[in-house]
């Protein structure tokens, strides 16, 4: 394996949920998404002697990331969805960029705890603890339709939710900032 | 198909819970395509869902979890850095994510059938036996679900304007059907081309209010073994347009009662959430309400109302007012 500088490892650290999270755009299942990302990351270590650094590294990755995808639904050929990289990619770069991550991630801390206590009960038994339908249904005793009829409501609330605090958030920034 | 908000973000989250039909699939890629707006929503939904995947998890993951090891990335990022690119071998895991489509188990029941439900042994209620003090609109609701009750056991029940059904194990009585319309007045049902349209306010002139609250669903608690500890209902509303009025006030409000004496009703738990509907044929408002289920509740109501205050209320008759996609879940937990 080629090895890498720390300069390299740090920016291919910090660019990590941002390239999760373009993957899972493309490929909206996780379990694939997580293998995609994994491919991805190998691909970007052997690779490393080749990027330039000048160039734009979330721009570079992105477009290695693509192509994963794009190779991982080839060797597959059984996603129910994939997304053709241009529908979403103009608008990706804005929306996953590793700044707005960080502040994203905050806005949805504070909107998780915000969850009513059943609400977020299930949230971590699907979002953190990546339970299928199925086993949160035998879990919780309900029937799998209410499961994905919660959690629609969940990511539905959480995304109202985001959309407010962002601003919250990001005005907080730019004071402790200044 | 005009694309609602809510249309949309159901397929994004049937799209990241892998219940997705093709076409489905198909129908959200052509969304995307035509409506950079939806795009910007899309992307948002993704990260916060791809974000969950990097908080730490309350109690150790299970056995057959993959593991990536991204340990304390804001302490210790070269580390991090360093352990992705030396990693050589990954733990995989067989995640079974076949969750697919599935139906409610809702079954009309036809009359023989049902003497089966406990709706059936219990003697009729008497209306003069409610729990005095509550709101007007609370013993409005109660008084509707004592009709809906008594007119199912009574022997004309085949001529009844509810429907018997089973849902989620519970029976229940329904009036959606009774309610249901095609697309009116120049709005759109949301999805499956039905809507609820609510009766005609009734108007008090000398207060100059108008109001309509309709009775939607009467959950027999009783029919199921299942000890359901809370319920969600969300519903979606919308009103015509009209030059004389602006915002109308809908409530959604969940009601557990009791039936202490067998022929009465009382009232142990409501809930209720407001929301004022703009005067935007084409967009639906959404409303959600939870209760706690106390224990000893006999009948969960889910009722909805609509009210007007003020000279506004004076033309409510000019106007119609209309429910969709109203969704209650039962917790277990």
């Amino acid at each position: 394996m080629n090895s890498v500088s720390i300069e390299y490892s740090q920016l291919l650290t910090s660019i990590q949920k941002s390239l999760y999270a373009f993957i899972l755009s493309l490929l909206p299942n996780r379990s694939e998404a997580e293998d995609v990302l994994q491919e991805t990351n190998l691909i970007l270590c052997q690779k490393a002697a080749e990027y330039d650094h000048n160039g734009h590294f979330q721009g570079w990755a992105f477009k290695i990331a693509r192509y994963q995808v794009m190779k991982h639904m080839t060797k597959r050929k059984r996603s129910k969805i994939c997304f053709s990289t241009d529908i979403v990619e103009d608008v990706a770069a804005e929306e996953f960029d590793s700044k707005r991550v960080v502040v994203m991630q905050k806005a949805l801390s504070i909107c998780y705890e915000l969850l009513p206590k059943k609400m977020r009960f299930i949230a971590m038994l699907r979002f953190k603890k990546e339970k299928s339908i199925k086993d949160i249904s035998k879990e919780v005793n309900r029937p799998m339709g209410a499961i994905s009829s919660t959690l629609y409501r969940i990511r539905q609330k959480l995304l109202d939710c985001v959309s407010e605090k962002l601003v919250l958030v990001e005005s907080e920034a730019d004071f402790k900032k200044s | 198909m005009k694309t609602t908000t809510h249309h949309f973000d159901k397929l994004v989250s049937k799209a990241l819970d892998s219940t997705i039909t093709e076409a489905e699939g198909d129908h959200l890629r052509a969304i995307l395509k035509e409506h950079p707006s939806f795009q910007k929503r899309y992307c948002k939904a993704i990260l916060i869902e791809s974000l969950f995947h990097w908080e730490e998890v309350e109690e150790p993951p299970a056995l057959d979890t993959k593991i990536i090891s991204f340990p304390y990335w804001a302490h210790a990022l070269s580390f991090a850095a360093v352990l992705i690119c030396l990693l050589s071998a990954w733990l995989l895991h067989d995640t079974d994510s076949q969750a697919g489509t599935h139906k409610a188990d809702v079954l009309t029941a036809n009359l023989s059938e049902r003497k089966n439900t406990n709706f059936s042994s219990k003697p009729l209620i008497k209306k003069e036996n409610f729990l005095l003090g509550e709101s007007s609109s609370s013993n409005n609701v109660i008084n509707k679900a004592s009709e809906y009750i008594n007119e199912f056991l009574s022997p004309n029940a085949v001529n009844s304007k509810s429907s018997l059904q089973f849902k989620d194990g519970l029976a229940m009585i329904s009036i959606e059907s009774k309610l249901s319309t095609s697309s009116m007045s120049g709005i759109m049902p949301l999805s499956d081309g039905e809507m609820m349209k609510l009766g005609a306010m009734e108007i008090n002139p000398v207060s100059r209010n108008a109001e309509i609250v309709e009775t939607l669903r009467v959950y027999d608690m009783t029919s199921s073994d299942q000890n359901f500890k809370s319920v969600d209902a969300v519903i979606h509303i919308n009103q015509s347009f009209t030059e004389m009025s602006d915002a109308t006030e809908f409530v959604l409000s969940l009601h557990a009662l009791s039936s202490p004496r067998k022929d009465s009703l009382i009232q142990v738990e409501s809930s209720s959430q407001t929301i004022f509907s703009d005067n935007d044929q084409s967009t639906w408002e959404r409303v959600d309400t939870s209760i706690s289920i106390p224990r000893g509740t006999d009948y969960l109501v889910v009722a909805l109302s609509a009210r007007k205050s003020g000279p506004s209320a004076l033309n409510a008759h000019h106007q119609e007012f209309f429910g969709d996609e109203l969704d209650v879940a039962f917790l277990g937990i």
